[in-house]
């Protein structure tokens, strides 16, 4: 390597790094309980002599099990005070209803595709699939979603544009939706930081940054019968074969970048 | 836990409510992430008086909560294909989750948007012709930490593959699916904010009287003859 390599902070940060892991397996190790292993017994020879390694040494003895009971608990109960409506608002007719007339949208960040459901309808429907969705990005055409769910989105302003999609079902949604975005670049989808709104209908709003589309040249909206539709790699594999059918919609809005001008 | 299958399921079982899966997944998951606050917390403790036990648990606690904000946003985000195992990938969130709270006090970072890389490249231009000099271990240490927060998960664990392992550009790529291009924009652009936050990091060191801007003390105990005075964006190229 070259000296004058060596001395960029890159080969600085990086020579810190693999530093500062050096102990990280007997640590881990002793985490697990494997107090006997001989990367463990090193260290503990060398804590007579250095008080950081006797201190890292106490800090990893394993913890037990009431302190992960105590962390599974709190982690449990977080997730559990993600709201979820409980009362459930009547049926709404077979026809596609303004956002702003419903009060019951739901507003939620988009955390890696984070499910947002509502509930409607009767437990009875749950299994019923997905109308056809029409698609509207921000200040584009509208056009159907079964035959040809394209809008294209167009970017202007940079990394602090802002974008807004609306996907409104032909007919009322008879069942909960959960909706899932990725951006496709290269690679494999990648679920995006969005906020999203589901109305009681089953209209779907998503507004976010131009920044989270960073790379990205369309983003794949995936919509299912919260029922039937749990899991997210269902959603990814969705996303990644761009294909809806009877039960899930994948809604494929392309990405078109608009130079300001003078650019 | 034997593979990325059992791995995969049970993290599913977890992030779809399942209390059970969820404590099994805090316990598979508790060695690596105590392990790595505990190394963090020993480092770069300032005689808080706490007991130390005490406070790997509160951090710990704070890394598995990260985890599972916001349905499992960082769970999600991690995909066994790309390379790391779920214990790795949990590894560096710990890292990032216990070295920011411990130089800012502030928890979660990881329920709030990391820095977009693109945000941090904005005033990249003014950096790349001065010169970059990182003054100690305590500036080192900031500058890491700093990284991390910049640093989405993804751009996390491409930062360890491609500049602390220097794995190689075509094996990211075989893993990952990303273009060699995704991926050597990837490393120009990480090795390009670490060059800014080290410009940063400088720039607000106290500077000694007589001592021209940004001329910081040499390197643990490298000479000032052998800093280089430019050096070009394309490092990790």
């Amino acid at each position: 390597m070259k000296e004058d390599e060596a001395r960029g902070p890159l080969s600085l940060v990086r020579d810190h790094v693999r530093g500062e892991r050096t102990h990280d397996a007997a640590l881990e190790a002793l985490a697990r309980g494997e107090a006997s292993s001989p990367s463990v017994a090193e260290l503990e020879e060398r804590s007579g002599s250095d008080a950081e390694v006797a201190a890292m040494l106490e800090a990893s003895r394993p913890f037990g099990p009431e302190v992960l009971d105590r962390i599974a608990a709190r982690v449990t109960a977080n997730a559990s005070a993600i709201a979820v409506p409980s009362a459930r608002p009547p049926v709404v007719g077979g026809r596609v209803l303004a956002f702003v007339r419903r009060h019951a949208a739901i507003v939620a960040p988009l955390a890696v595709a984070a499910a947002v459901l509502l509930y409607m309808g009767r437990a009875d429907e749950a299994h019923l699939g997905l109308p056809d969705y029409f698609v509207v990005a921000t200040g584009e055409r509208e056009m159907r979603g079964a035959d040809q769910p394209h809008a294209t989105l167009e970017l202007r302003g940079g990394a602090n544009a802002s974008f807004e999609i609306v996907a409104r079902p032909a007919t009322t949604v008879p069942t909960p939706v959960v909706a899932y975005l990725f951006a496709i670049g290269d690679g494999e989808p990648n679920p995006i930081e969005a906020k999203v709104e589901i109305a009681a209908e089953g209209s779907v709003r998503i507004k976010g940054s131009a920044r989270a589309l960073a790379g990205a040249r369309e983003l794949r909206l995936v919509l299912g019968p919260a029922s039937d539709f749990k899991r997210y790699e269902d959603a990814l594999s969705r996303a990644r074969a761009g294909t809806s059918d009877g039960q899930v919609r994948v809604l494929v809005v392309p990405i078109l970048r608009i130079p300001r001008a003078g650019e | 836990m034997s593979g990325d299958l059992d791995e995969r399921a049970l993290l599913d079982q977890a992030l779809s409510g399942d209390a059970a899966a969820t404590r099994r997944l805090v316990g598979v998951l508790m060695p690596v992430v105590q392990a790595r606050v505990a190394r963090t917390l020993v480092r770069r403790r300032a005689g808080s008086g706490r007991d130390v036990r005490q406070e790997v648990e509160d951090l710990a606690q704070e890394v598995f909560a990260a985890l599972f904000a916001e349905g499992g946003k960082v769970l999600r985000a991690w995909d066994a294909s790309r390379g790391l195992s779920l214990a790795s990938f949990c590894g560096l969130v710990a890292e990032r989750e216990a070295a920011s709270i411990l130089r800012s006090g502030r928890r979660s970072p990881w329920t709030e948007e990391a820095t977009e890389l693109d945000e941090l490249e904005k005033s990249l231009v003014e950096v790349a012709d001065v010169e970059v000099r990182v003054s100690s271990k305590e500036q080192l240490e900031r500058l890491v930490d700093r990284l991390r927060e910049a640093l989405s998960s993804r751009g996390l664990e491409l930062f360890h593959r491609l500049i602390v392992e220097e794995e190689s550009v075509e094996s990211v790529c075989a893993s990952t699916g990303m273009t060699s291009d995704a991926v050597y924009a990837w490393k120009s652009r990480i090795a390009k904010v670490i060059r800014k936050l080290a410009a940063d990091l400088a720039a607000s060191e106290p500077r000694v009287p007589g001592q021209p801007p940004r001329a910081a003390a040499t390197v643990e105990g490298m000479s000032e003859s052998a800093v280089p005075s430019r050096r070009s964006n394309e490092e990790t190229r």
